[in-house]
């Protein structure tokens, strides 16, 4: 999908909610068990995230005209794999024991989470960016490079001021 | 960093979107207009599309003295063999502390983040770190010059 216009969305969403018909009807040997069933859903609700994100980066970025007809196709699109996406997260609690959490339920509820990013704290209307950089192609020259080229790198024996980030610091270094 | 003016404390504090510190903050009379723009259209679009954070900090008397953000993106692809590289989108002091020293506090902050992001582990954000500057935010040229990320 390269330009996200109302027939390509369509087609998206609709090849998406088609295997996920598939997988509830128990089609396929990807979805022969809850477990692979809810990965096979969590799978799709990332796929769903990332395109509407990428539509949202062109339309800042220029690369496509805003379409108030493709926004509401999107946010159709999304309550609708929400609500689905729910209704088999419950069915996997059902189905798990004391002690025993499927790998596939785990996946969902992170998909889950970045699907409920895209209207937490209320939905982004994309349009073209104020600032210039994300949608000017910046052109660099030989010199431009040269003085990049030429800073240092970050001492290895950094550490941030702020005791938040020297917490974090630790842990990506696992010290 | 002897005979130099100390640079103020502050307390980032990471904010969302739906935070009614985020609308308060749009509700600052900065006097750039650019500023309220940016904050207002730019800055929620990084947020949900792309992969910005924002942070209102806390000055000594637990007020809000200003906020920042930072994205990783490839805006400057060019730069970075279009690697993912940190970039500031925006940053502000709020207009009522002005000429206290927290721009520099934050910037500092700011940078650190940008640094913390180059360490993660798989190598997938750039050390290089950008932003833009209006050429007549004169203040705000001077305030990058003078801050040393190593200090």
């Amino acid at each position: 999908m390269t330009t996200f216009d109302v027939n390509q969305v369509k087609d998206f969403a609709d090849t998406l909610n088609a295997e996920l018909d598939q997988c509830e009807n128990g089609e396929g040997l990807q979805c022969h068990t809850i477990d692979s069933s809810l990965s096979y859903c969590a799978e799709r609700c990332c796929r769903f995230t990332d395109a509407v994100r990428r539509w949202g980066r062109d339309v800042f970025a220029g690369k496509i005209a805003f379409d108030a007809a493709v926004e509401q196709l999107w946010k159709a699109e999304l309550s609708q794999l929400y609500n689905r996406a729910l209704k088999l997260h419950a069915i996997g609690t059902q189905f798990e024991a004391e002690c025993f959490v499927f790998d596939g339920k785990r996946k969902l509820e992170a998909s889950l989470w970045n699907l409920h990013q895209l209207v937490a704290g209320g939905w982004v209307t994309p349009k073209l960016s104020v600032g210039p950089s994300a949608r000017q192609q910046l052109a660099f020259d030989a010199v431009d490079r040269q003085v990049l080229e030429s800073l240092p790198p970050l001492p290895a024996d950094w550490i941030p001021s702020d005791p938040g980030q020297a917490a974090q610091l630790r842990r990506v270094r696992g010290t | 960093m002897a005979g130099s003016t100390p640079i103020p404390l502050v307390v980032p504090i990471p904010i969302q979107l739906g935070d009614p510190i985020f609308s308060a903050i749009c509700a600052w009379p900065f006097p750039d207009a650019f500023v309220s723009r940016l904050l207002r259209d730019d800055i929620p679009q990084r947020i949900k599309f792309g992969r910005a954070r924002m942070w209102a900090y806390l000055g000594p008397a637990r007020d809000i003295v200003g906020f920042g953000s930072i994205d990783v993106c490839t805006d400057y692809g060019a730069l970075t063999r279009n690697k993912p590289h940190p970039h500031i989108p925006l940053l502000a002091v709020n207009p009522e502390n002005q000429g206290s020293g927290y721009g520099k506090s934050i910037v500092r902050h700011l940078i650190d983040e940008a640094s913390l992001l180059a360490c993660q582990p798989g190598n997938l954000c750039h050390d290089f770190l950008f932003l833009e500057v209006y050429a007549s935010s004169l203040k705000a040229i001077g305030l990058y010059e003078n801050v040393d990320s190593r200090s």
